[in-house]
């Protein structure tokens, strides 16, 4: 009632002055900060990462190497060699599309072949390629003459087609993917066709860090469950600590005999050194065989058990 | 707005990524199985990548270890003088005897010879482990008893690791009849030294002071005993108190406090022919008398006109040395092993500590600063420990470094006094007066506290002291 009286007797002066004011500072700060967002700057995003999620952690390879075997595509003159796989589990984080594998290089398939016998040493443009990390890929040219002299067509079979996503978007997308007038078209699919050589010994699964603990945990726990391990009783003895390397066969069986060393030391524990010493090696024999995945010997083949009571404590 | 961009944004760079850590992954994995089963070590290895690291931890309780001794076999049953009567019935008590000085050490957990089932002959040497993995026993003790031509019996004694299937140990002993114990007991310390790491003491004799009688009218008795208290027995009569007796390092004697004369005085008793020599007539009471390592001389305290310091004497007796001279109390010396330092006990600060100073009796100096009193100090056998009682409200066991730092109580009960060495410096005896009845009793301990047991004595005993183990 009261509201309704108000309003039909019309604003007065300063009413609507207010109102004026209001809307156009309403309509002013909208438009300042569409415009200008005052005293704020957008950060910049971080570094996009791929996050691959899965169910299978330690199962699966993680080799640093995945193209081991296949040698790089190179030309002896034009040819940059082509860069080593990144050593690491994760793809890079840069967001290039994959499409841009293929180089822009069209040219006639078939030239190639009789300069091949030369192709490492020959091109010095090669050098300037920053260092490869690992010799091993610096075999297998060693081996083109026999493996190209051969018509491409015969390493054929080595291995599955999807060459392309063998190179990862981000190597590609990084380095020109080499000097071949081959065109990547040529021979498609067949992944030994464009490679000049092929390494005859594929890599052993590398180590990831995921394997790696798994692995640890896997050791420990079959350790635990059958070593019998316990400290001797003695003044000071938890401060033993045993540390036994030993290697193991593939079947998991020692391979030689373990070695001890016993560190934390002093004058009272010093007689329990060798009983210290002997428990942590009987809990290594007794574990024997241990029960690891073949695939990751390379992995197992060697370890050193740290032996510490201290740590429970 | 914008967070609708952001998303789209996400998507589109995410699809390429999203295709292309699926792709590799289908592709590395198909070769690596293929070829992995072929030659998995032929591969790089890993420069610098090491051994696994794998750290293993042992979580339980601190356990005692599982040893079974079965009876001792026999390879043709003779008879011997030896408790028993034949060889066979010797073999059980000499696992009896193995299976007692085990059990009363703390560190183990063994099944004598009357839980198990008996062994062939034959076994000794080839045990059936299969049998006794069955019975989760860690250990094993195998031995046996061969009766010789001239009455003398052969004792072996082996040890084995049961998981293992391995032998850790063995020893032979060739004792008269009548010194069967000893093989035994040699036998345990065989056990104990292999799998603690210590040295031996079951071989050992202790000496005590024996009490009967009303609170008010003690009768004290020297008297001396195995290590397992067998072959226990009086020297004194009782006529006259005795106190503080100590083995001499070779066990044919013993210098202990007596009242023989009426007044408190050092006398050494010779155990084998019975006589006791009066060390040295002082002007004053003497007493706590102890051995120098050697067993040539002898410290001991007189107290002159309420001043009371240490002296040396030769164990022949001739003049003595003064050692200390302060206006306090000094008694107590207790020489380290290699016979350089003495450990003593002063109140000169006021209160009863703990001091050290040379054998000669220059360098004195206070080591024992953990608050309250602290008294009857003795140095260990291997020097890295000396054994006081603290007085702080009761009466507790201690160890402290020879340098006084590192102080860890070993028991907590309302009057523990008098410490021992075991001769292996890692058990200390002392003896406990229970609260209300006043009953002493022998009692030991192990250094990390854990291990505390009652020495079994056929009356009430104190003033404990372990001997050295017999050769």
């Amino acid at each position: 009632m009261v509201i309704r009286e108000t309003a039909a007797s019309g604003l007065t002066r300063e009413e609507a002055l207010a109102l004026v004011i209001a809307l156009a500072a309403h309509a002013g700060l909208i438009a300042a900060l569409t415009l200008a967002p005052p005293g704020r700057t957008v950060p910049p995003l971080p570094e996009r990462m791929t996050v691959t999620v899965s169910d299978v952690i330690a199962e699966r390879s993680a080799t640093t190497e995945p193209d081991a075997q296949a040698a790089p595509d190179v030309a002896p003159e034009l040819g940059e060699a082509q860069p080593q796989p990144q050593p690491q589990t994760v793809p890079e984080p840069e967001p290039a599309p994959a499409p841009q594998v293929t180089p822009p290089k069209p040219s006639p398939p078939l030239p190639q072949p009789l300069p091949k016998p030369i192709p490492r040493p020959q091109p010095p443009r090669v050098q300037p390629q920053p260092a490869p990390p690992k010799t091993t890929i610096k075999m297998p040219p060693a081996k083109t003459p026999s493996a190209k002299a051969a018509p491409a067509k015969t390493p054929a079979a080595k291995a599955p087609p999807a060459r392309p996503t063998d190179d990862r978007p981000s190597r590609a997308a990084k380095t020109p993917a080499g000097g071949s007038r081959i065109g990547d078209d040529f021979l498609k699919g067949v992944r030994g066709a464009t490679d000049p050589g092929t390494a005859r010994t594929p890599p052993a699964e590398t180590m990831s860090p995921q394997i790696a603990a798994s692995l640890n945990s896997e050791v420990q726990r079959q350790i635990r469950s059958r070593g019998q391990w316990q400290v001797p009783q003695g003044v000071d003895t938890d401060k033993l600590i045993t540390l036994v390397t030993f290697r193991l066969a593939q079947d998991g069986s020692l391979d030689g005999q373990p070695t001890a060393r016993t560190i934390g030391i002093n004058n009272s524990n010093q007689a329990q050194v060798k009983q210290h010493k002997e428990r942590a090696i009987r809990a290594v024999r007794l574990t024997v065989p241990f029960q690891l995945p073949a695939k990751f010997y390379d992995g197992w083949k060697e370890i050193q058990a740290k032996f510490d009571r201290k740590l429970a404590l | 707005m914008t967070r609708t961009f952001l998303a789209i944004g996400l998507a589109l760079f995410a699809a390429p990524a999203f295709a292309s850590s699926l792709l590799p992954q289908n592709e590395s994995q198909s070769p690596s199985d293929a070829t992995a089963p072929d030659s998995p070590q032929t591969g790089p290895v890993a420069a610098g990548s090491g051994p696994l690291q794998v750290t293993v931890s042992d979580e339980s309780e601190w356990q005692d270890l599982g040893i079974a001794i079965p009876a001792f076999p026999t390879n043709t049953v003779v008879s011997t003088a030896a408790e028993g009567g034949n060889t066979e019935a010797l073999g059980k008590n000499v696992a009896r005897v193995v299976f007692n000085d085990l059990k009363n050490n703390g560190l183990f957990k063994p099944v004598g010879p009357d839980a198990l089932p008996g062994i062939g002959y034959g076994e000794v040497a080839a045990p059936a482990f299969g049998g006794w993995r069955a019975r989760s026993t860690e250990m094993l003790v195998h031995g046996f008893v061969k009766g010789g031509e001239d009455g003398r019996l052969t004792v072996g004694c082996y040890l084995y690791d049961v998981a293992l299937g391995s032998e850790l140990a063995r020893q032979g002993y060739v004792v008269k009849p009548e010194e069967w114990r000893r093989a035994a007991h040699k036998c345990a310390d065989m056990v104990y030294a292999r799998l603690s790491g210590e040295n031996p003491f079951f071989d050992s004799k202790i000496a005590y002071i024996a009490e009967t009688g009303p609170k008010g009218r003690r009768r004290k008795q020297l008297a001396i005993m195995d290590s397992d208290g067998a072959n226990h027995r009086f020297i004194t009569s009782g006529q006259a108190t005795a106190l503080t007796p100590r083995y001499s390092p070779n066990y044919s004697r013993i210098v202990y406090l007596s009242y023989v004369s009426g007044n408190p005085r050092i006398y050494i008793y010779d155990i084998g022919t019975g006589r006791q020599q009066l060390v040295t007539e002082g002007k004053g009471p003497t007493f706590a008398p102890r051995w120098s390592l050697d067993g040539q001389s002898i410290l001991y305290s007189m107290a002159i006109a309420g001043n009371t310091d240490i002296y040396r004497v030769s164990a022949e007796g001739g003049p003595s040395t003064k050692l200390t001279d302060s206006p306090g109390i000094d008694v107590g010396g207790s020489y380290s092993p290699d016979g350089s330092k003495i450990v003593f006990e002063s109140d000169r600060s006021g209160s009863q500590q703990v001091y050290v100073m040379n054998a000669d009796g220059s360098n004195q100096r206070r080591i024992s600063f953990a608050g309250g009193r602290a008294a009857t100090p003795e140095w260990s056998p291997r020097g890295d420990q000396i054994a006081f009682t603290h007085m702080g409200g009761n009466f507790r066991i201690a160890v402290m470094s020879p340098g006084g730092g590192n102080m860890r109580f070993l028991t907590d009960s309302w009057q523990d006094e008098a410490p021992t060495w075991a001769p292996n410096g890692r058990i200390v005896q002392f003896f406990r007066t229970a609260r209300g009845s006043g009953r002493t009793s022998i009692w030991q301990v192990d250094l990390t506290g854990r291990n505390e047991r009652r020495l079994n004595t056929p009356v009430d005993a104190s003033d404990p002291a372990w001997g050295p183990v017999l050769p």
